[in-house]
């Protein structure tokens, strides 16, 4: 048990002047690598603090190894654009002036649903209060909004997303399916080539790809 | 922390791993080297004729070597080395020639073994 508590003591004392070394991050700002890095620390850390037959340099030795390749990859970053871009990758901008960027999202591997989602944490529930959105190179999104947007008054419902009409939404948004199709067609629309259409009470909002997104109201009862 | 300072730290640092990894890797292979030595030793004095105080000699020299060798290598081989010639030395207290020449082979694959699973060598890294 003594053996336990101070190699516990030790590895702890180790990860404290490692991470003081690595300097101050907080965890949602981590890079990839920094990500990487603090999770294998975790279990080199834990091997050695519970068994004893493992020598302590089997845990202390790694992790001094990754401080140590956290502070040149840093210092390397420091000094070079090109490194740091090769290492983290570049800050994408998601939603511009026309609205989403589809062919963003996808180099980004996320979806429609992922971007919303994204936005709403940040408490904007429609695209249209968003001028810009980056998703930055540890994986969050920054908005930059757009002044005097009007706000949603309801959740939009999203009824078209990435070309494919949700049917349990059409019902929550109290939509007819055959009416949006006569509505689409109407407007020379396909559903394969809308990346997101949303309802909020009369009120439209249509993104087609590769066009600026359209807000639109519709009399009660058009769909 | 002043960065020139963080710079030298890790510098340092990796100059003493390397450096301790360095004389590890020759401390080790000196260790198996010396012990393969030991048992060969004793193996060649004969079957009937295994000399009890090089035996002990052993044991001793390994006890002393064990101390060092378990901050960096695991307890458990190092124990099974230790165990094995425990055995030994029963056994030629006993009388018993058959069973310590086969601990003495033991012992010496066990020393080789040891030699190559913490060797720095390719197999291992892969």
């Amino acid at each position: 048990m003594l053996v336990i508590l101070t190699r516990t003591v030790i590895i702890f004392t180790v990860l404290l002047l490692g991470m003081r070394f690595m300097g101050k991050r907080q965890i949602g700002e981590l890079q990839p690598f920094e990500f990487v890095i603090t999770l294998a620390i975790a279990e080199l850390a834990c091997t050695p603090m519970q068994d004893i037959s493992i020598p302590i340099v089997y845990g202390l030795v790694p992790l001094l190894i990754f401080f140590v390749i956290h502070f040149f990859i840093t210092y390397i970053s420091t000094h070079s654009i090109k490194f740091r871009k090769l290492l983290n990758g570049k800050p994408f901008i998601i939603i511009n002036e026309n609205g989403i960027d589809i062919e963003a999202l996808k180099q980004l591997n996320m979806n429609v649903n992922d971007l919303l989602e994204s936005i709403r944490s940040q408490e904007y529930f429609s695209i249209e209060q968003v001028r810009f959105a980056i998703v930055e190179t540890n994986g969050n999104v920054s908005i930059l909004p757009e002044e005097n947007a009007r706000a949603p008054q309801s959740i939009p419902v999203s009824l078209i997303v990435e070309g494919k009409l949700i049917d349990e939404n059409l019902k929550m948004g109290g939509v007819d399916k055959n009416k949006l199709n006569g509505y689409l067609t109407a407007k020379n629309l396909k559903v394969k080539d809308i990346v997101l259409m949303t309802i909020e009470g009369t009120r439209l909002l249509i993104q087609p790809k590769d066009k600026k997104y359209v807000v639109e109201t519709i009399a009660e009862g058009a769909l | 922390m002043n960065k020139k300072v963080k710079l030298a730290i890790a510098i340092v640092i990796l100059v003493l791993l390397f450096t301790s990894g360095v004389l590890e890797e020759i401390y080790l292979k000196n260790v198996f080297k010396e012990l393969s030595a030991r048992v060969e030793e004793i193996m060649r004095t004969g079957d009937e004729n295994y000399d009890y105080r090089a035996v002990v000699e052993l044991d001793e020299w390994w006890k002393k070597k064990h101390s060092t060798l378990e901050l960096f290598l695991p307890h458990v081989q190092l124990t099974e080395v230790e165990a094995t010639i425990g055995e030994l030395k029963g056994a030629v207290a006993a009388g018993d020639y058959e069973s310590a020449a086969a601990l003495l082979n033991r012992i010496l694959n066990s020393s080789n073994a040891l030699e190559e699973m913490f060797g720095f060598r390719l197999g291992n890294i892969m």
